[in-house]
């Protein structure tokens, strides 16, 4: 009995041990500060995409894909923007990506100053989504709202689809933040 | 026992940065291409009733999820009408359903009406049989042969390129599908990503 207890205990402080191990993997000293946004709604091809994530490295980083037509997106967009908000601070960015049609800029730029967003925000216009949808995740089916959550180190966290509360987002990011 | 207490402490704090680390998860399609679609019954805009096995016979059945509000959906309606018009001469069946809880049956009727879509439309109350068949946006395609086996699911085309733009829009991913299964030849493509609206289900939670 003792025996077992012993190689128990063993165990777990070897698991505490990777723990350490694996907290200093994830976590930063420094927290690099937010790039600045970029003025407008840029396009985004799959090079400016890897570009924008190479950028937000260091960072915790929140994707958002959405469009001016979408309800449920513009439901949840306040939700991103408060996230953001309250956290960036403390090492989150945020980024939109809208698959809205070149000609919604205008409502995009209007929707994004109503809902006072001051993140990065962008028009998809990847050469091909389905591969970059199976690259972000191969279970996303493609739909919007769709919400990636990233690491300090750009590794996916979590994944949202349709509309996700402030609390759900929170209760994801704010263990990444420490 | 201190130890002990510490050790928990150390295994908690492994299991909890391993959760933290980890990719996220979503939910799969429940039925794979290459199995049997089982029979299912469902109303039509009119209230009558139809089993998807009325269609024994034919040589393929195409199940669209279709939208009355999705620009997504409604940029390929004329592709959904031309592609049953064109292919119902050649033994397929095309059946639409729309499970979406914020579009009534009578707004879909008239959708469909005033959109030429002259095949069967289905009304899934409930989103019962998106859940069950793990459909998850509009437009998308399960595609049967004439024994009810799945040969292709996800979209009618542009998934590389998705669009709002009806000028756009083309049958490129889904053609090829209707056209092997009609040859008997194995398709190039059996499942696509159906990039378009996520039906809006019931509330579960």
């Amino acid at each position: 009995m003792e025996r077992a207890l012993g190689s128990i205990i063993r165990l777990l402080w070897a698991s505490g041990l990777t723990a350490l191990l694996l907290g200093a993997g994830c976590s930063h000293s420094t927290i690099p500060p937010e790039p600045p946004p970029p003025r407008g709604v840029l396009n985004l091809d799959e090079t400016g995409w890897e570009r924008l994530r190479a950028q937000q490295r260091g960072r915790v980083l929140v994707v958002n894909f959405w469009a001016t037509w979408c309800e449920p997106c513009r439901e949840e967009f306040p939700n991103l923007v408060r996230l953001h908000n309250t956290y960036r601070s403390h090492g989150l960015s945020v980024v939109a990506i809208s698959m809205d049609e070149p000609e919604s800029v205008p409502a995009i730029e209007q929707f994004l100053k109503t809902q006072g967003a001051n993140f990065g925000s962008y028009r998809q216009q990847f050469k091909d989504f389905e591969a970059l949808v199976n690259s972000i995740n191969p279970r996303w089916d493609s739909s919007i709202p769709a919400t990636f959550l990233y690491d300090r180190e750009g590794r996916l966290v979590e994944s949202w689809q349709g509309a996700t509360t402030f609390e759900e987002f929170e209760g994801a990011v704010k263990p990444l933040l420490r | 026992m201190s130890r002990i207490r510490i050790a928990l402490v150390f295994g908690l704090g492994s299991f909890l940065l391993w959760s933290a680390c980890k990719g996220g998860e979503l939910p799969a399609a429940k039925i794979k291409v290459g199995e049997k679609m089982a029979d299912f019954t469902l109303r039509d805009v009119n209230g009558k009733p139809h089993r998807l096995y009325e269609f024994e016979g034919k040589k393929a059945v195409a199940v669209i999820f279709i939208a009355t509000r999705c620009p997504y959906s409604n940029a390929f309606t004329h592709v959904m009408a031309s592609l049953a018009h064109e292919y119902e001469s050649r033994g397929v069946a095309f059946i639409g359903i729309n499970a979406n809880i914020t579009e009534p049956v009578a707004e879909v009727a008239e959708h469909a009406r005033a959109h030429g879509l002259d095949f069967l439309i289905l009304k899934d109350e409930g989103n019962q049989i998106a859940d069950w068949l793990g459909a998850s946006g509009t437009p998308e395609v399960f595609l049967m042969d004439s024994q009810w086996m799945l040969r292709y699911h996800g979209a009618l085309g542009n998934s590389h390129q998705p669009t709002t733009n009806s000028d756009k829009t083309t049958d490129d991913e889904v053609r090829p599908a209707l056209d092997a299964v009609l040859t008997g030849k194995p398709s190039s493509a059996t499942e696509t990503k159906a990039f378009g609206c996520a039906i809006k289900r019931v509330k579960t939670r």
